[in-house]
């Protein structure tokens, strides 16, 4: 009775959804026509559903504290390793790296390999030994060997604010996709994406987050291949055609001598030649080696990632989980490298640029084109199909982190550090589902906050704070014998403060005089190229194929010239960043590269100041002995 | 050493006159070892990436298969160099594990810590 209430509840909620979201799209939306919309919807609605009907399930099969925070621990190696790629696999890879390439060729595959790769310093490091240390959380790992409160609560903290940093722009990127697509206003968006996820989180915990993962990870690998078959069709399967055809396309060169100062122009292989090499995006070699770090250590440490090793029976399982991850990612990545590719092939880099300067937007736009184009009802769908997809994405991940930020503050901070572990079952859960909601509505409040406002430099701040902050208290923990409390509490605080502190004085923060020059820039070039494309209009010379193009570039002319518009209303009077500087006092967006040594030397150096206790060796035999072997960690219950 | 790895039986050769506890030790010594050269060979390659691809670039312009250029041929081994790490990793640890869960059982019941 109980579950039909629920199913009920959950299509009532879906359909409920699909009528707001009709019923409030605005007019922004120029990739979708109004007459196709309804596609689209119907794409969302379906993936919505089905993601509720798993929660449903997940509701069904136990409420024990067990159940909630880590699925009763029996996952197999081969379900969490697609929960795994499903956590990991963001919008970040799938919409914003196939983007960048699309853009900016080669460095985006340098965002690719970093995320990839830095599953290795997990499987190596980090996968087994916290399975066999911890039950629900980070905490409980660093909890194993230091003092028990100091250990909760600083897990606790650092995991909270990695989660919701990352939270952020996941789910501001959600709302943008929503918008830039259906028209759906940002506010809506938002609280759209953050109920979803807190239905997930409370109702189902962990099982329903898993199964959500899976099978969010199992449309993206599906809608990835469809779309690398669809891109490969036109070319006969033959990727060196499509590669030569691309090196030599006309419409490559002219976006890459028009968008990019340091590309010349000329012969047409040569300009296009930059197309494949370093340098168009990155173009600091500092700023590359610091993102390099922030990728491959803060991996490690990400709590969501972490606590999805919680999920499973023993060691052994948590490496062949990673494996599997690994296995999946790593595909999907291939195909996001190729379908960048197509997309700067099929698509060209002034109409992605055109709808979304950042490129978001440029896997959905391959989509349509592959489907036929704007106006054919296939092209829209399938971009609707992706779309969904890429919604689903967001809010799986979102998910996922929800959790991990709620067991922190439940597990740890009420149940380890307030109430000594002396609570029952019951209570354990009831705290998840109080911490689950607290963290989903900070995280909705702020993305409601962050309207208008960059929060792209917020991942890569996650990235940093898990890199500066956790990698080197858990690595410590682990893995230094010498390390001990204080150390650990020296590295948390003081890796997690430099890490903020560096992007808050960095180039990644609203300097308004920049932003000022550069709209004013912005609303003058417009203003002439309005000028010149009216012009064009109206001249009995010009042929209807000029006057269509006219009225294209007529329409994002005015659509930059309002976005620079409001960009300048929006700062008002303001002069100074929010910490109150004119301009950046460092140079780097990412801070790893400074703030990940000073992290590891907070470690060594407050380990080596603060003498041990007397049972430290004893603790520190006991871990060795635990970590390796993995006697007494609990029993798991099956899947 | 190399043999280990198609005989898992080898693994479990224990010298006699070893204590449980001395042997469970170097079980943990193999298995830091093996994690240092593999964490090691990653960084090594991985930072090799990012090195050419920020102050070598005239290197990564090079043409070295077919159309593609040294950075994205190495860029893209990047995921054949993480595969085969993981392969030899998971290999490696079938053996240690199995002699760590031996020693384990042995110091267990005899030697808590």
């Amino acid at each position: 009775m109980k579950c039909a209430r629920f199913l009920r509840r959950g299509a009532g909620f879906a359909a409920a959804l699909t009528v707001l979201l009709s019923a409030t799209r605005t007019q922004a939306a120029e990739v979708v026509s109004g007459a196709h919309r309804p596609y689209a919807f119907g794409s969302f609605a379906a993936v919505i559903l089905l993601t509720l009907t798993i929660t449903w399930w997940a509701a069904r099969k136990g409420n024990t504290a067990s159940d909630f925070y880590t699925a009763g621990g029996g996952i197999s190696g081969a379900k969490n390793g697609l929960a795994i790629a499903g956590d990991y696999l963001s919008a970040a890879a799938f919409l914003g790296v196939s983007g960048l390439i699309a853009l900016y060729g080669y460095d985006g595959i340098l965002y690719l390999v970093g995320f990839f790769v830095a599953f290795v310093p997990v499987l190596l490091l980090v996968a087994e030994p916290c399975r066999n240390l911890g039950r629900y959380t980070f905490g409980d790992v660093l909890a194993y060997r230091h003092d028990f409160r100091t250990s909760k609560l600083l897990a606790a903290v650092s995991s909270v604010i990695v989660a919701i940093f990352y939270m952020i722009p996941q789910i501001v990127g959600g709302a943008v996709l929503l918008y830039a697509l259906l028209g759906v206003p940002y506010e809506v968006s938002i609280i759209v994406v953050g109920t979803l996820m807190l239905i997930y989180v409370t109702f189902g915990g962990m099982r329903a987050t898993t199964w959500v993962q899976i099978v969010k990870a199992a449309l993206l690998l599906t809608a990835c291949t469809g779309l690398v078959v669809l891109a490969l069709i036109p070319i006969h399967f033959n990727m060196v055609s499509f590669f030569t055809a691309l090196s030599h396309q006309t419409a490559l060169s002219d976006y890459l001598t028009r968008d990019h100062a340091t590309v010349d122009s000329g012969d047409v292989r040569l300009v296009t030649k930059t197309f494949f090499e370093p340098g168009l995006y990155l173009k600091n070699p500092v700023e590359l080696l610091s993102l390099g770090l922030a990728l491959t250590l803060g991996t490690a440490a990400m709590p969501h990632i972490m606590m999805r090793f919680f999920s499973v029976r023993d060691a052994q399982t948590a490496r062949k989980s990673v494996l599997w991850g690994m296995l999946w990612i790593g595909g999907c990545h291939l195909m996001i490298i190729f379908l960048g590719f197509a997309a700067a092939y099929y698509v060209g880099g002034f109409r992605i640029a055109a709808i979304d300067k950042g490129g978001n937007l440029a896997a959905p736009l391959l989509a349509q084109y592959l489907g036929g184009g704007a106006d054919s009802p296939p092209g829209n769908l399938l971009l609707g199909l992706v779309a969904a997809v890429a919604f689903a994405t967001i809010v799986a991940v979102v998910a996922g982190l929800t959790l991990a930020a709620a067991s922190a503050l439940a597990h740890d901070v009420y149940v380890g550090a307030l109430k000594g572990g002396n609570v029952s079952d019951r209570e354990q859960v009831v705290a998840g589902k109080v911490a689950a909601l607290l963290v989903g509505l900070v995280a909705i409040g702020a993305s409601l906050l962050a309207k208008g406002q960059n929060v792209a430099h917020l991942v890569g701040l996650a990235f940093a704070v898990a890199a500066s902050a956790n990698l080197p208290a858990l690595l410590g923990t682990l893995y230094w014998r010498r390390c001990n409390t204080f150390g650990v509490t020296c590295s948390v605080v003081g890796g997690t403060v430099t890490a903020i502190v560096l992007v808050l004085v960095s180039p990644n923060m609203q300097y308004p005089q920049a932003v000022r020059a550069e709209a004013s820039r912005t609303l003058a070039m417009e203003d002439m190229e309005i000028q010149t494309l009216q012009r064009r209009l109206v001249d009995p010379a010009s042929t209807s194929s000029v006057r269509d193009a006219s009225t294209a570039a007529l329409a994002n002319a005015r659509r930059l010239r309002a976005a620079a518009q409001a960009s300048l209303d929006g700062l008002g009077q303001t002069t100074t960043s929010i910490v109150g500087l004119q301009r950046p006092l460092i140079n780097l967006r990412n801070p790893g590269i400074v703030s990940i040594p000073l992290g590891v030397i907070f470690l060594i150096f407050g380990s080596l100041i603060y003498s041990r206790g007397p049972t430290a060796d004893d603790k520190w035999r006991e871990l060795v002995f635990r970590r390796d072997s993995g006697v007494g960690i609990d029993k798991a219950v099956g899947h | 050493m190399i043999s280990d790895l198609n005989l898992p039986v080898a693994a479990l050769r224990i010298p006699a006159a070893e204590p449980p506890s001395s042997a469970f030790d170097a079980c943990v010594s193999s298995k830091n070892r093996l994690l240092m050269l593999l964490s090691s060979a990653f960084f090594m390659y991985y930072f090799a990436l990012i090195v050419g691809a920020g102050w070598c670039r005239s290197l990564f312009t090079l043409q070295v298969l077919g159309g593609m250029n040294l950075g994205t041929v190495f860029a893209l081994s990047q995921y054949l160099f993480v595969a085969g790490l993981a392969v030899v990793y998971t290999r490696r640890m079938t053996i240690i594990d199995a002699r760590i869960k031996v020693h384990a059982a042995t110091r267990n019941v005899g030697d808590q810590p």
